[in-house]
């Protein structure tokens, strides 16, 4: 990787998170006056003056962001009006439920996808094709907080195999895995399935074949690889989406992660958690986009990360 | 080995379409081919495009079977394709096809690839399999770009990377598809003379099929004339070109580009109602 590949990066990374915090910002203050929520409905204007004047919420807008700003560069994200603590904390607190669950999502679609989108290409045309596309319909079709409803009808309701929400041991696991795994499982399943076809039908394959080469390393060596970049890119946006992807999730199956915090967030107009929260999601997103990009270079030394390229 | 080095008696290769809203057709694409190609020999074919060049091409290469008649290599049909008998003989029979920066997985340095055709036959494990496909470029005229890409090779580098490719595994026989048609014709020649270097060298037969008619004549010892899946005329090279017998076979040697004023004239005088 070159310096400037790096600092391109490194500068455009910048630029999406300043955008975020910005965007997040003004329309927070926009939204309505977070001092409504902190006191009851029939408290005298003095005291609400009061509180706004405490929190800063007085004073012009330009100047509340260049507070904010400057606080982020100091490494303080503002109070918590709920929690009257750091918002930080408040947020990274529950990141570990969050990543918990992200990351077994994550483990469920690549293994899920990947696998059936493989199957899928190598057997195309054959019921377990047919099968896996319409599987993959019906999780592109289905909302999650449908199938999670639905879950917990069956699982825990009817069946009363699974707990129907909370965290604690594996069975809790189980469910919110599912519903939010499954859906973007469908979306990898589709790439793998259409890229790796394309690949399948390149002449080198059939090269690679007429060499002697045994099925099996032409399509690890030559079409996975090949068909990669569509497939790391999808997953790259799937598991940038996880973590804040699964506010709907964690809301059904009462999972006290960061999505679950962001929509009590919202809703009690707490502001600073709301923009930490934000820009974690943006921070992960920028991440990962990052690493994707590092992928693309080794899936394809054509695209090199950076890499100078070789004369010719 | 007592017989030719490739045998095709009475060879046929058709195809089915349609058939399910439409009425079936059977397309021959080749029918009825008998020919022999001994070691160290080139047999070249020519013939119109669709003739059914390139599927006798890929018939004699065993990479697809036969739908009538049998292909003898080495005095025994070619294994079920996908065996693992037919993947060991794979490293005897090579094929050099038209385009090679379609023949290259695009996301490896070429020693990479070289190393990787040898690894499917467990030549020369180790260290050694890295210095062989050193050789075999430096054979081909590439010493030293072992490490490129294939979009950082000119299209005749390349070709040169996909014979030092085939030429690593040691094979006897090569079917060259249009081998060196996608090249400028300066490399053209570059290559071809490289082709037949490499069959001294090592004793390569060689299937050589071009619509080229004078790529074919320069490389080849006989020649065998295709027309609608069929070979209509079949002889040494010097024999085909100077005095052809079937009237394809005049039409496609008259159709060929004079190489001198002076001959088109001779041409022109000898055929008046040709214009």
């Amino acid at each position: 990787m070159s310096p400037r590949f790096v600092l391109t990066k490194l500068l455009r990374a910048l630029l999406t998170l300043a955008l975020a915090v910005t965007f997040v910002f003004v329309v927070l203050r926009m939204s309505g006056d977070p001092v409504t929520q902190m006191l009851p409905d029939d408290a005298p204007a003095s005291v609400r003056e009061q509180y706004r004047e405490m929190w800063g919420l007085d004073r012009p807008l330009p100047e509340q962001y260049l507070r904010y700003v400057a606080g982020l560069a100091r490494g303080d994200f503002g109070f918590s009006f709920r929690d009257d603590r750091p918002a930080l904390d408040v947020v990274l607190e529950r990141v570990p439920l969050t990543l918990e669950l992200g990351l077994s999502a994550l483990a469920l679609t690549l293994g899920l996808g990947l696998g059936a989108g493989i199957l899928a290409a190598l057997r195309r045309g054959s019921t377990v094709d047919h099968a896996t596309m319409a599987f993959t319909i019906l999780g592109h079709s289905m909302p999650n907080f449908f199938l999670g409803i639905l879950l917990i009808l069956w699982l825990a309701m009817t069946w009363r195999i699974l707990p129907s929400s909370g965290v604690g041991t594996w069975q809790h696991l189980v469910m919110p895995t599912v519903t939010l795994g499954t859906s973007y499982a469908a979306t990898v399943a589709r790439f793998t399935r259409s890229s790796l076809l394309e690949v399948l039908h390149q002449p080198y394959m059939r090269t690679a074949k007429a060499k002697g080469v045994p099925f099996g390393r032409t399509i690890l060596r030559h079409a996975l690889p090949n068909a990669g970049i569509p497939i790391a890119t999808v997953v790259g946006l799937r598991i940038g989406a996880l973590i804040g992807g699964a506010v709907v999730v964690e809301t059904v199956f009462a999972w006290p992660g960061v999505g679950q915090l962001l929509v009590s967030s919202v809703a009690y107009r707490d502001l600073a958690v709301v923009q930490t929260v934000v820009l974690l999601i943006a921070f992960t997103m920028v991440v990962v986009n990052f690493l994707v990009d590092i992928t693309y270079g080794w899936l394809d030394p054509r695209i090199g990360a950076g890499r100078r390229e070789a004369r010719a | 080995m007592t017989g030719p080095l490739l045998r095709m008696d009475g060879v046929g290769r058709h195809y089915r379409s349609g058939g399910w809203l439409s009425r079936a057709t059977v397309t021959k694409a080749v029918d009825g081919v008998d020919l022999t190609l001994a070691a160290g020999e080139t047999l070249g074919i020519v013939g119109e495009s669709g003739s059914g060049k390139s599927t006798l091409g890929r018939l004699a290469a065993g990479i697809e079977m036969p739908s009538a008649g049998t292909v003898a290599f080495d005095d025994a049909p070619y294994a079920p394709i996908d065996s693992a008998a037919w993947r060991r003989q794979r490293r005897r029979v090579q094929v050099i096809f038209q385009n090679p920066s379609q023949a290259v997985d695009p996301r490896l340095p070429i020693v990479t690839q070289i190393c990787g055709a040898m690894a499917a036959h467990r030549i020369d494990p180790g260290a050694g399999r890295a210095g062989r496909a050193e050789a075999m470029l430096e054979r081909v005229g590439l010493g030293g770009l072992g490490s490129r890409y294939p979009h950082q090779l000119s299209g005749g580098q390349l070709q040169r990377a996909v014979i030092a490719r085939a030429l690593a595994l040691g094979p006897e026989f090569i079917v060259c598809d249009e081998a060196v048609s996608a090249l400028d014709v300066s490399v053209q020649a570059q290559i071809l003379n490289l082709l037949q270097d490499l069959q001294a060298e090592f004793g390569l037969a060689f299937l050589f099929i071009s619509h080229d008619l004078g790529v074919v004549r320069h490389v080849s010892h006989r020649i065998a004339v295709m027309q609608r899946g069929r070979l209509v005329e079949d002889g040494p090279a010097h024999a085909v070109f100077d005095r052809p017998q079937h009237p394809y076979t005049q039409q496609l040697i008259a159709a060929l580009p004079a190489a001198s004023p002076a001959a088109r004239r001779a041409r022109a005088t000898a055929r008046p109602a040709a214009a």
